[in-house]
């Protein structure tokens, strides 16, 4: 445990005045108001935050930016969060993740010792042998994986997620120098900016780095100048703690701040999303105390956080000599900057060094960390002299320290380009990726384009600005200079040293180490994508932002070849963890409703979901069986009445409306009289029966055609895609939801409608069955169809949907005296089996062409073209495989249900459709799929039940009921 | 954002408040609309004393209506109280009623900014640079097809909502969620 304190002044993040008491792991720490997990236990002096995924280390903040997995803790009701972003809250209670036992003393730890035995990919080598011995590892490895612990029990509804879309001319992603630059020039031309950052502040680098080597440039004096421009500026709109997690087609962005994911859509994206600072690969490089330059530096301008006593800088770059120079002026002693450069360093700062008596050594590293095992904190450093790509010399100089401050260089924040389709090319003249190949609109600045130093990052910003400005045509001035280049080096070209004893760390999420990389290409996975997969590297929280760039290099010299030829792993959204519950939103999930719903829910009715409708399946308290039966029993001897308003309903009118329907359906419609209904199919491009339905023709010019309830829209758009092709004088519209429909059926039907139709005569010689008629009900205009579709007399009346509750009203009034009841969904099925009707959809699937079904006779083969006509005829001429059958079983047997198997010897024939028991017939009636050769009325057909019982049905001819259709007729 | 909604029942005709900055919305659905579509649609519109809106989705008003071109060849005519008077498009050949009153719902959103509210719902840029006065847009509101206006209703700029009727109540449901959760 290190003595790390607050510093009396500074930390631009924390409001001293307002002190905030949490819990860690049981003990009370007291922190600032804008403090993080991690900096409030900082400031505590306890670097000791997680235990590593598979080797159980003591782990603490590496980055403090959120980009590792090394602060994953667990909050009361979630678990893996980033303590270094996390802000904490008064009360709040916080645990460490992955350990038995406490945080400090992880019994699990002994895993560390085990790594020999726990090489790369020893998961897929091991655990399979012998057969079965899975079962007995399963158990062990599912109570050691993962990291935190999900409380299923919470409730879940208690948390508001929402959705936003955003609309902008330019989205500038990052707010370091070069984004507020570019947010700026954008805005001062009249664009309309988002400017985004992941941070709860502007500035980026800005706000923590201390810009030495630009002197006598006032780097504070720009930050402060900006910030305060973007603030107060109309154009800009900014949101902090927002995280860009995914770019698609068109700059389409998928942001998340907080509980909101925003949906923005931007004519110009401008990408200034900085880099991640890379570490140092040697053997220990993870001990508490060892943290990257820029996550020691926002310790300290942040949270005025004194992060340990005794510092030592491993330099791979000029910005770490400045974090050693910030070091000694805020009074923390740095024992050594260790340069592992040879040459090229600012001279200016290295004087400044000197200045400040740090000792300073150029082609040295830190071969290997030495851990306090008390407090299992960082103690010292082995340093040795560079000899070459990787190797060091036997002189060992230890240098004791508490903190190591690291910093091998930079990898862009590539993410997000990559996703757009930028390709990453390795510059080996500076050891860094370069992005290229950017899609239009799409615009790259500061140093996540390469560009480090500052006055150059801020000129990038600016034409990338430009460059958007013009494309939008707000600008016609070309960008000065057109192509912002930087001679600054900020990568040191190898920073990665194998040690003999090794952890020395690659991927800190996964445990790897450089023998994993390696022993990966020496096991034949040469492509970076394989050596993903087999060693895990980059599959951790961090999603390799700081193990793509070693392990790239590392891949490249184990095959002999390029860095650029390596490349890293694809990068895909989201670019930082997000939660389902921002994908689900508020969970809206639409419902229709027909135009007599609330009389459903009046009468207790059942409701199910129908093709997205809300429909009754029955009514009242009995259950479903019951109920069903009772319903249909009332239609057969009495009358109902169900709501069919979900039925689809199309009006065809115009001059060609009868050769339209020709065309589309499988029936003649030219001979349809007026004032008459025919039964419809409609066949798809496949020979397969895609709907059916009812045509009503209204007039010479005039169709109102049904569809099923679940095929209405799709039957419309195909009706309006084929008359695009067919240019036809006709207009189609979809009247479904413009009827209120009911059904009323049963031998009364006629009484009852007689009670209220104002105009027509409803007797059997004036409106036969299968008739049209267009009349009133109190003054209401209403389509009158007759219809056979559950067997009895019955009628179907359409109303304009306004009127709905008032005709469904009227009807139920009319028909007390002759016991009307409501039906539902579950009785109609009952009773149209009973007369054999099969349903689309229900006793169809995918394959079925009307010849499976007995459907020839709606074949009109006379007319030269009709939808699927062709295909029809091909599937007819092939060899026939099933038919469709109708089935019954006495009372008594096993009920075979709907996807129960029809055997025929050892294979399957077939399927049940449908099956229900009718108390008509007093017995179990259904329809099945069957070979042709079962399907000869008196065959048998053996029906696999429910626990493998195999009952024998018998094939019976259609329809169960009412075979001379005299009920239905009358 | 005003939290302050006026909840009206969705069958409820109501006069559209105007004198008030208070959030609204309201269910205009049994106000009269009616419509036709067809070759000679834009015939017919040129008859009445309604000025023709030039393109498809675009509105001309009144004080008393709305007339909206959805497509080249379909027009809706919106009241803007429950009088009937006037409300009529003539049909005739090739210009065939369109049953806009039975199929679908009206609500009206009078709020400080209509865009910003709508944005929570509907992934079109419905700011008034964008999407001015006398503009149509005929998209997915909360994953439902929806017809928006920009009109006038007095003196104030406002959103009429036009959706399936068998929608309404899940519209109008999701529409009050969104201006009660505003944050």
């Amino acid at each position: 445990m290190s003595n790390s304190t607050r510093f009396e002044n500074d930390g631009a993040l924390i409001n001293r005045a307002k002190p905030v008491m949490f819990e860690f792991e049981g003990q009370q720490y007291q922190g600032f108001e804008g403090d993080t997990i991690a900096s409030a236990l900082l400031a505590n002096g306890r670097w000791l935050m997680s235990r590593s995924f598979k080797y159980h280390r003591p782990r603490g903040p590496l980055t403090m930016a959120g980009q590792d997995a090394n602060t994953l803790v667990q909050l009361t009701a979630e678990p893996n969060v980033l303590a270094d972003m996390h802000r904490i809250t008064d009360g709040e209670k916080v645990l460490g993740q992955n350990y038995e036992g406490s945080l400090d003393n992880d019994r699990d730890a002994y895993m560390d010792k085990l790594g020999r035995f726990l090489p790369v990919g020893f998961y897929y080598r091991a655990f399979y042998k012998p057969l079965g011995i899975w079962d007995t590892w399963e158990k062990w490895i599912r109570k050691k994986a993962g990291l935190g612990v999900v409380d299923v029990k919470r409730d879940t509804k208690s948390e508001f997620y929402d959705k936003q879309f955003l609309f902008h001319d330019i989205v500038v992603i990052g707010a370091g120098p070069a984004g507020l630059k570019a947010a700026l020039t954008a805005a001062d031309a009249g664009a309309s900016v988002l400017l985004v950052d992941e941070n709860q502040h502007l500035g980026g680098a800005f706000s923590y780095h201390e810009f030495i080597e630009n002197e006598p440039l006032d780097a504070n004096r720009l930050y402060q100048d900006a910030v305060t421009a973007v603030e107060n500026h109309s154009q800009i709109e900014v949101l902090l703690n927002a995280s860009c997690n995914g770019w698609f087609a068109d700059n389409y962005l998928e942001i998340i701040q907080d509980k909101r994911l925003y949906k923005a859509r931007a004519k110009q994206c401008i990408v200034a999303s900085g880099s991640l600072e890379q570490h140092v690969v040697f053997r220990n490089n993870d001990l508490p105390g060892i943290a990257l330059c820029s996550a020691v530096e926002r310790m300290i301008k942040h949270y005025a956080i004194k992060p340990g006593q005794r510092a030592v800088v491993l330099a791979g770059n000029d910005d770490a000599l400045s974090t050693a120079i910030t070091l000694a002026n805020y009074g923390i002693r740095v024992n050594a900057v260790v340069d592992m450069r040879a040459e090229g360093w600012n001279t200016s700062l290295v004087q400044q060094l000197k200045t400040l008596n740090i000792d300073y050594k150029t082609g040295y590293t830190v071969y290997e960390a030495l851990k306090d095992n008390k407090t299992q904190h960082l103690k010292a450093v082995d340093v040795r002299e560079i000899t070459g790509q990787g190797h060091v010399g036997d002189k060992s100089v230890e240098i004791d320290c508490d903190l190591l401050c690291m910093s091998a260089g930079y990898m862009p924040t590539y993410q997000l380009l990559c996703q757009a389709g930028g390709k990453l090319i390795y510059d080996d003249e500076h050891a860094q990726f370069k992005i290229e190949q950017l899609p239009k609109n799409l615009h790259i600045a500061g140093a996540v384009n390469s560009i480090h130093e500052l006055t150059a990052t801020i000129a990038d910003g600016e034409r990338a600005a430009i460059v958007a400005l013009n494309n939008l045509g707000l600008s016609n001035t070309e960008p000065k200079p057109k192509r912002v280049s930087c001679a600054k080096k900020t990568n040191f070209d190898w920073p990665i040293f194998k040690h003999p004893k090794a952890k020395e760390f690659v991927d800190f999420d996964e445990d790897l180490q450089i023998k994993d990389i390696i022993n990966a290409t020496k096991m034949g996975y040469r492509d970076v994508q394989l050596v993903k997969r087999f060693s895990t590297v980059g599959m951790g929280p961090s999603q390799g932002r700081h193990s793509a760039l070693p392990t790239a290099r590392l891949i490249a010299k184990a095959t002999e070849r390029t860095v650029s030829e390596t490349g890293v792993t694809t990068a895909r959204p989201p670019f930082a963890p997000e939660k389902l519950a921002h994908l689900a939103g508020r969970g809206y999930a639409s419902s229709r409703l027909t135009p007599v719903h609330s009389r459903h829910i009046e009468l207790n009715a059942k409701m199910i979901n129908v093709g997205g409708w809300q429909r009754p399946s029955y009514y009242g308290d009995l259950d479903k069986q019951r109920a069903m039966h009772a319903e249909a029993s009332h239609v057969r001897n009495k009358v109902g009445i169900m709501d069919v308003s979900t039925l689809g309903g199309i009006d065809v009118r115009g001059p060609d409306a009868a050769e339209f329907l020709n065309r589309f359906y499988s029936n003649d419609f030219k001979a349809l009289a007026v004032g008459k209904t025919r039964y419809t199919m409609l066949v798809n491009d496949q020979g397969v029966i895609a709907d059916d339905g009812i045509a009503s023709r209204l007039a010479d010019d005039y169709f109102y055609m049904s569809a099923s309830t679940s095929n209405a829209s799709r039957v419309f758009r195909e009706m309006t895609k084929c008359n695009v092709q067919w240019q036809l004088d006709v207009d189609i519209a979809n009247v479904t939801s413009s009827f209120a429909k009911f059904n009323l059926a049963g031998p009364e039907a006629r009484k009852v409608l007689s009670q209220v139709m104002d105009d027509i005569s409803l007797n059997a010689e004036s409106f036969p069955y299968l008739a049209f008629r267009e009349g009133h009900i109190a003054g209401i205009p209403a389509r009158i169809m007759r219809v056979g579709f559950v067997g009895e007399l019955s009628y179907e009346v359409h109303v304009p949907a306004q009127y709905g509750e008032t005709v469904w009203d009227l009807l139920i009034n009319a028909g007390h005296v002759f016991d009307i009841k409501p039906f539902g969904v579950a009785a109609q099925r009952l009773l149209r089996l009973e007369k054999g009707h099969f349903l689309v959809g229900q006793d169809t699937d995918g394959m079925t062409h009307p010849g499976e079904v007995d459907m020839l006779w709606a074949l009109d083969n006379s007319k030269p073209v009709f939808s699927g006509k062709r295909s029809v005829e091909i599937v007819l001429n092939q060899q026939q495989k099933r038919k469709l059958v109708a089935f019954s079983l006495p009372f008594d047997s096993l009920k075979p249900e709907e996807g129960h198997l029809v055997l025929k010897d050892d294979d399957i024939s077939g399927n049940v459709t449908s099956c229900e028991y009718s108390p008509e017939l007093n017995k179990i009636i259904g329809l099945a799929y069957a070979s042709v050769e079962q399907s000869d009325i008196g065959s048998s057909i053996p029906i696999r039940v429910d626990g493998g019982t195999i009952v024998k049905a018998s094939v019976v001819a259609k329809p169960f009921y009412d075979a001379d259709d005299k009920r239905q007729e009358l | 954002m005003n939290k302050q909604v006026r909840h009206i029942e969705p069958k409820s005709p109501v006069l559209f408040s105007t004198t008030d900055n208070h959030t609204t919305l309201s269910d205009l659905s049994l106000y009269p609309r009616v419509g036709i579509r067809g070759n000679n649609a834009v015939a017919q519109v040129e008859k009445t004393a309604f000025s023709v809106p030039e393109t498809a989705n675009s509105l001309t008003e009144t004080d008393e209506h709305i007339l909206v071109r959805l497509i080249n060849n379909e027009f809706w005519l919106l009241s803007k109280s429950d009088s009937q008077s006037n409300s009529t498009l003539e049909s005739g050949s090739s210009a065939y009623p369109v049953l806009c009153q039975a199929s679908h719902a009206w609500f009206v959103l009078n709020t400080h900014d209509n865009a910003a509210v709508l944005a929570k719902l509907c992934s079109v840029d419905l700011r008034p640079a964008q999407f001015a006065e006398g503009a149509v847009a005929q998209t997915v509101v909360a994953g439902v097809n929806a017809i928006i206006l920009h009109h006038h209703y007095g003196q104030q700029a406002v959103f009429s909502i036009l959706c399936d009727r068998s929608l309404a109540q899940y519209l109008w449901d999701v529409l009050n969620d969104v201006l009660n959760n505003q944050f």
